[in-house]
């Protein structure tokens, strides 16, 4: 969907850490994981290290709606999900995820995720994310 | 006497009639008439009296009825007294009756006592025929005697009783005979006495007093009343009171001085300490600037104390001063009850009591609180007492004051006031509070004031009511409802015990303020915070993703920090403006301003006023930012001769408004290797605004130069 950027190691400078090089096997190879996030730049950036990492990116997407057309569309292994979405709440995707069964974590910039149990419950990064954070997490979703 | 002695018809007595009495017993009769002591003759055995005229005056109403009658039958009541007497001198004796009352009728005269002598007289055959009777009256001496007796006792009791000593002198004033009451009272001995010996048991600083006092009344006989100080037996001194007066003996001379000592030490200690009173009294009233005075009415005339005088800002003076001196030196009103005094009646202690402002004078200012009483024999006489109560006016002034303005505090305040005993049973409620809940200061006593209170905070209110008294204080957060508005909003509550000098709880004065707006407030804050938390941890991801795209791929460093300065000026834009919109003016001229400061003369901006939103403006500055670059490095603010054209309007679409926003640049003479450019700032021209606002991007190159059109949707 998007121009596909070079393939250049991240060096993010929040994140001198280099991915882990002993690792052969990108960490999340062959799995197709959701980004539904509004900011355009933190998107690209975010789908440019899942890539790095082995993962299929479906999306991403900046709101609500084209995220539950794309779950009925495309084959989904996990999904990271921005909790607020240009004022909208990303909860209805969270919602059709878990009626998938489909594991997801919370990205986000909030102090507070709704008070619900099995929202809290979830895994949550708080922005800025950090790659190797962000790799790890969406692996530990999909080994669970 | 004589007379009826010769006309009593005699015959029929046991003497038989006169001419034939013997002639011892006539010569006895003549005897008896003759005397002028008391006199009778008792005659033969029937006793038959026979009596002079100064025994007819002792007889009283039994004379003329008793001459020639038998003594028994006379005398019936005293025969039985005089009987043996009689019968004794009848035997041959004579004898001495001494004192014997005699039960005699004298008119005017009371003879009750007798003395007599009753001789026994012979008939010529030497029997004892008759007994003759001289005597004299003894009653009145022996009453006098007898009452000079009993006075001399009364006397001495009495003297006794409240003198300590009780002596005698010599006519020179010199002590001759002993006084063991003084003795007993000085602790002298008898040797010490007698003489001048007294004079030692006197206080040295009396004695010379006393001796002069003592030898001034024995030249002029006259009266002894002194006072000194006299030694007592335990070696202390008293104050005694002596009195002495001459004896004199029937000729008028002086026969020797009598005197007692009277011991007045505690009515000298009474009256030091009444001195001392009265001096404390006057220092009192001095000091405490109260004067005393008397007006007189009539006159109106004033007589007043130095206190007095003072208060008003006169000298001392024993001249009455005139009633004009002083109303001259009071206020109006003053001046006006005083004239009411003196024309009208005065009633018998009638009493006054009134202030008096001063506004003249030397005591000007001071206010003179009088009172004053008529006096009931005089009420045209006031007596009474003035005094200063300039310092407790202001005091009472002060405190009208302070308490005026506490109330005007109390109800000047937007808190809700009121007053509880106990655990939160109130007994008054400011008019704020009726003026909010609508509730009557009377319904919200007792526990009434929890009915406007929201019912799920009662519990709230009553458990912090039941945590008050040992908390000390009462603290709490609660609905109450606005009658007016027929809403609840929060209020903060809070009363503090007032206690008495015990430090026992007397009651609870509490205040409610309205926190409705402050807790909105919090709220909204709680909500800004969270949007500020999420903005600036966006913005970060934002700067992370920018560089990471720059100088993580290689770029020049000045590629990430120039985009960077970019996102800086919007945001500096949004929180400039502070209510999160930023014009779309405003934006353009500072990317504009940034980058190409020296060519305003090429470039035109305008269009309508639009705000563009916080969510529209990074992208949108960004987007500008790229514009904005690629026409300084490339384009038409690059060369002398290029223009820039910088316009947008609103315009109305099937979805809703939209900005459409046209950049059109001419006079720029492209190089062929910056048309094919494609780089991350075209991306982020094209591709960012499409992605994060759904706008849409024609961006083409053109033979003058970039025309580009972004549309955005907006709110």
């Amino acid at each position: 969907m998007l121009p596909q950027p070079k393939a250049v190691a991240s060096t993010g400078w929040l994140e001198p850490e280099k991915l882990p090089v002993s690792d052969p096997v990108p960490a999340l190879s062959g799995r197709r994981v959701l980004l539904v996030e509004d900011e355009y730049l933190i998107a690209l950036d975010m789908e440019h290290n899942l890539k790095q990492a082995g993962a299929e990116v479906a999306g991403p997407v900046p709101d609500a709606q084209q995220a539950l057309a794309l779950i009925e569309t495309v084959p989904v292994d996990a999904a990271i999900l921005d909790v607020n979405l240009r004022g909208e709440s990303v909860y209805s995707v969270a919602d059709q995820l878990n009626a998938h069964g489909i594991p997801y974590l919370f990205a986000t910039g909030e102090v507070q995720i709704a008070d619900r149990s099995d929202y809290r419950s979830r895994p949550k990064l708080e922005k800025p994310i950090l790659v190797d954070e962000l790799v790890r997490a969406v692996g530990r979703l999909m080994r669970n | 006497m004589a007379a009826r002695i010769r006309d009593l018809e005699w015959a029929t007595t046991p003497l038989g009639p006169i001419a034939r009495w013997p002639d011892r017993l006539k010569v006895m009769v003549e005897q008896v008439l003759a005397t002028p002591l008391v006199s009778s003759l008792v005659c033969g055995p029937a006793r038959v009296l026979i009596y002079n005229d100064a025994a007819a005056r002792l007889y009283g109403d039994r004379h003329p009825g008793a001459l020639g009658h038998p003594l028994p039958d006379v005398f019936p009541e005293g025969w039985a007294t005089v009987a043996p007497f009689y019968e004794r001198a009848f035997a041959g004796e004579t004898v001495q009756v001494t004192g014997q009352p005699l039960d005699t009728r004298g008119e005017g005269v009371r003879a009750d006592m007798f003395e007599a002598w009753l001789t026994p007289v012979r008939d010529v055959e030497g029997r004892i025929a008759y007994v003759h009777m001289t005597g004299h009256e003894v009653g009145d001496r022996a009453r006098a005697e007898t009452a000079l007796r009993e006075s001399e006792t009364r006397h001495r009791l009495l003297i006794e009783s409240w003198a300590q000593a009780v002596w005698e002198t010599d006519a020179d004033g010199v002590v001759v005979a002993d006084s063991p009451s003084w003795r007993a009272y000085t602790g002298q001995t008898l040797e010490e006495w007698l003489g001048y010996g007294w004079l030692d048991a006197i206080h040295p600083d009396d004695r010379a007093c006393a001796e002069r006092k003592w030898r001034e009344a024995m030249a002029v006989r006259g009266l002894v009343n002194a006072e000194f100080r006299l030694r007592a037996p335990d070696g202390g001194w008293r104050w005694t009171n002596v009195r002495a007066a001459p004896v004199r003996d029937p000729s008028g001379r002086v026969e020797k001085w009598a005197g007692i000592n009277i011991d007045i030490e505690a009515r000298k200690q009474a009256e030091a300490a009444l001195r001392q009173s009265e001096e404390l009294r006057r220092i009192a009233l001095t000091s405490g600037r109260m004067g005393t005075w008397r007006w007189d009415l009539r006159d109106r005339l004033i007589w007043g104390d130095a206190a007095f005088l003072d208060l008003w800002g006169f000298p001392p003076s024993d001249e009455p001063r005139g009633l004009a001196d002083f109303t001259d030196r009071m206020s109006p009103q003053g001046q006006t009850e005083m004239g009411e005094i003196i024309t009208r009646a005065i009633a018998a202690g009638e009493e006054f009591d009134g202030q008096l402002a001063v506004v003249d004078g030397p005591t000007e200012g001071r206010w003179v609180r009088w009172r004053g009483r008529a006096e009931r024999g005089r009420p045209w006489i006031v007596n009474g007492v003035s005094f200063d109560v300039t310092e407790q006016r202001l005091a009472e002034e002060r405190l009208r004051a302070s308490e005026e303005r506490l109330r005007v505090l109390i109800e000047g305040m937007p808190q809700l006031v009121w007053r509880a005993v106990d655990d939160g049973h109130w007994t008054w409620a400011s008019p704020q509070w009726t003026a909010y809940t609508g509730q009557s200061d009377a319904d919200s006593h007792g526990r009434g004031w929890l009915e406007p209170v929201h019912p799920e905070d009662r519990e709230v209110a009553r458990a912090a009511w039941s945590r008050a008294v040992e908390a000390g204080i009462f603290e709490a957060e609660y609905r109450i409802h606005h009658g007016p508005e027929q809403s609840y909003r929060w209020f903060q509550t809070r009363a503090a015990p007032v206690c008495d000098e015990a430090g026992a709880i007397v009651e609870w004065l509490g205040t409610s303020t309205d926190i409705d707006d402050v807790r909105a407030l919090q709220v909204r804050l709680e909500v800004l915070v969270r949007e500020l938390q999420h903005r600036s941890r966006n913005l970060i991801g934002v700067i992370t993703a920018l560089s990471n795209r720059t100088i993580g791929r290689g770029s020049p460093v000045e590629s990430f920090t120039i985009r960077l300065k970019a996102l800086s000026r919007a945001q500096a834009l949004l929180s400039q403006s502070g209510s999160d919109t930023v014009a779309v003016e405003a934006l353009v001229r500072a990317e504009l301003a940034a980058h190409a400061d020296g060519a305003c003369d090429r470039v035109t901006v305008g269009g309508p006023a639009v705000m563009l939103t916080s969510e529209h403006v990074q992208n949108f500055a960004l987007a500008l930012h790229e514009l904005a670059t690629n026409a300084v490095k490339y384009g038409a603010l690059k060369e002398e001769t290029g223009r820039l054209s910088v316009t947008w309007d609103v315009i109305q679409a099937a979805s809703g408004r939209r900005l459409a926003l046209e950049w059109v640049e001419s006079g720029v003479d492209l190089e062929p290797e910056t048309v094919t450019r494609r780089g991350y700032g075209r991306e982020l021209i094209e591709k960012a605004l499409a992605y994060a606002l759904g706008g849409s991007t024609e961006y083409v190159l053109t033979a003058g130069g970039v025309r580009c059109r972004i549309e955005l949707p907006l709110v």
